[in-house]
């Protein structure tokens, strides 16, 4: 109370010291991950003005995974947060944590197994009876039962080898496992690590075997949503246009991505949004609209995060979900 | 010269574990992702070096405010908790509960609370590092004999003058012993708290460049944080040297004569 005080008090004096300046919203945006290519478009927006045309000043933070992102959005320290749909539902589904999904980025999850080509593994199938890795909670490990029924594969043939998420992909690469769950997205510059060591990833998809659940989602904390529903509706406008931009664009963006975060590589960038676009331009966005849900798909994303995380299916899903104010 | 002398065999040291990863790595051929060579290390540090002067500098900065919080605090406290068995029985419990619980857990805490800015890595490396600082204090200032405490007492000196006459002069080797612990720990507590909840740093460094493969840019910042560490505990060596010349943990003090 006291920090707000002192900080409106601030901010009338900045207001009094600019008179020029069109009052702006000053928005955080929390995002699910370090910024990689998969989040060009954001920050790509964020350079071009994308949110300032719609009044509003925008920061981007890094995000620590979906769950800790979700917790801090709930908590205040960030408005909007970039984070999968399930880490939105499970939190609302368990704790009654009060965010739900104001707009729909991913309309398939990139959840995947990555294997060697000298493996000679080319489908799930040949995964019985082999080595995969996987970190503890990991939502492939979740998902994988069914992936596999799907698929006709025995999941009880399969070894899970617990690991260390960043040791995952040095320990494909050095043959000590046979499979690694990754999100395909990151495919393009773990293959470049492969291909220095003389070797080749291959991926395989979850949703090849028909297995399309909602992923990633920009999110929001009830009270913003009903306290303020024009910030929100700017917020989704200048994310509209951030995407739509970025899509068309996608070497531009990557440069002001780049720009903002030189820990990324232009290249890896590239690699990483181009996949990223073929999960958000989808034949399905265009079907329901970008952003938007098909409600049979929502269902059975549902089912699939419930079943996984032991919730109760009779929840109603629907009260984790409000993208009405979208453009 | 015979300074050079002395730091002789701590160069010939470091130069030569370098040489051994060198020459390990490209020996059993090690690949880049799990070690690389120091001379990979150095290549890629230097193609992108502004880049890492910043990230340097931002870590620098949390270090040194952490650093300074956990003097300007450690100091009085342990002042306090030498004047008074109570206060000493009352605040004991409580530093060993700060110490005892993982920063890592604490950090993403103090972040919702208190907003992603500096403050709260601030206060994760102040916490890592004013523990040893305190308890190396409270040792030095209890470590006054006895015997100049009375006499003293006997010129009528007054607790203040006690204090400040008596026992910090000698407890100032165990303070700067306490300072050196603090100023090597600052460098941990920051990179915890980086780890937990930063956009810059060289924590933040090791967790991106881990991520997109660049093993080599990770090594660079690991290095960088071992150089920080051994330049700031330097440092208070040398500040203990010029101000208290006489002080027993000063490599240069005087024999005792007889």
């Amino acid at each position: 109370m006291m920090r707000n005080c002192i900080a409106a008090g601030l901010f009338a004096l900045a207001a009094l010291a600019a008179p020029a300046a069109r009052a702006q919203d000053r928005v955080l945006l929390q995002l699910d991950w370090i910024p990689t290519g998969e989040h060009a478009a954001y920050f790509s927006g964020a350079a071009r003005g994308a949110w300032r045309e719609q009044g509003i000043e925008i920061s981007l933070t890094r995000g620590y995974g979906s769950g800790d992102t979700v917790n801090k959005v709930a908590a205040g320290t960030a408005a909007f947060g970039v984070a999968d749909i399930s880490a939105v539902m499970a939190a609302r589904a368990r704790q009654n944590t009060p965010v739900r999904a104001i707009m729909q980025i991913y309309t398939h999850s990139p959840h995947s197994m990555f294997v060697l080509r000298s493996s000679g593994i080319t489908n799930f199938q040949g995964l019985e009876g082999r080595r995969i890795g996987i970190t503890p909670g990991n939502s492939h490990r979740l998902y994988f039962p069914e992936v596999a029924r799907r698929a006709g594969t025995n999941p009880d043939r399969i070894v899970w080898v617990n690991t260390d998420a960043s040791a995952m992909a040095a320990l494909l690469i050095s043959r000590r496992l046979d499979a690694a769950p990754f999100f395909a997205i990151h495919h393009y510059y773990q293959n470049k690590a492969a291909q220095r060591a003389g070797e080749e990833i291959v991926v395989l998809p979850f949703v090849e075997t028909g297995f399309a659940i909602y992923a990633t989602t920009l999110m929001a904390t009830d009270e913003t949503i009903q306290r303020n529903p024009d910030l929100v509706r700017r917020f989704l406008r200048g994310a509209t246009n951030a995407l739509t931009w970025a899509n068309a664009n996608q070497e531009e963006a990557c440069r002001l991505h780049v720009q903002r975060n030189r820990e990324v590589e232009l290249d890896d960038c590239q690699g990483s949004l181009r996949a990223t676009m073929s999960y958000v331009f989808t034949d399905h966005a265009r079907q329901t609209g970008l952003g938007r849900q098909d409600p049979e798909r929502l269902r059975f994303t549902w089912e699939q995060v419930a079943a996984s995380q032991q919730i109760d299916p009779a929840w109603d899903y629907r009260q984790a979900v409000d993208t009405s104010l979208l453009p | 010269m015979t300074r050079f002398k002395a730091a002789l065999p701590a160069w010939i040291a470091v130069v030569a574990l370098f040489v051994v990863w060198e020459v390990g790595v490209r020996f059993f051929g090690i690949r880049e992702f799990l070690l690389p060579a120091p001379s990979a290390i150095w290549t890629a540090t230097i193609a992108v070096w502004p880049m890492v002067l910043e990230h340097t500098m931002s870590t620098l900065m949390t270090v040194l405010l952490g650093f300074a919080a956990s003097v300007l605090v450690s100091l009085p406290l342990a002042m306090l908790i030498a004047s008074s068995r109570a206060i000493s029985a009352a605040i004991y419990p409580l530093l060993v509960v700060t110490q005892s619980i993982p920063k890592v857990a604490l950090a993403p805490i103090l972040i919702v609370a208190l907003g992603a800015n500096e403050l709260p890595r601030v206060i994760v490396t102040f916490l890592v590092a004013f523990f040893p600082l305190v308890v190396a204090s409270v040792a030095g200032l209890m470590a006054t004999p006895p015997e100049l405490i009375e006499l003293g007492r006997a010129c009528r000196a007054g607790r203040i003058q006690e204090l400040l006459r008596i026992r910090l002069p000698f407890a100032v080797p165990f303070v700067f012993g306490g300072l050196k612990v603090a100023a090597a720990l600052s460098v941990v507590g920051a990179v915890v708290a980086e780890f937990v909840g930063a956009d810059a740093g060289l924590g933040y460094l090791i967790q991106t460049s881990m991520a997109f493969f660049r093993t080599p840019l990770a090594f660079s910042a690991v290095v960088i944080l071992a150089i920080m560490g051994i330049v700031l505990f330097q440092a208070v060596s040398i500040a203990e040297r010029i101000l208290f010349p006489w002080s027993s943990g000063a490599e240069t003090s005087a024999p005792p004569t007889a």
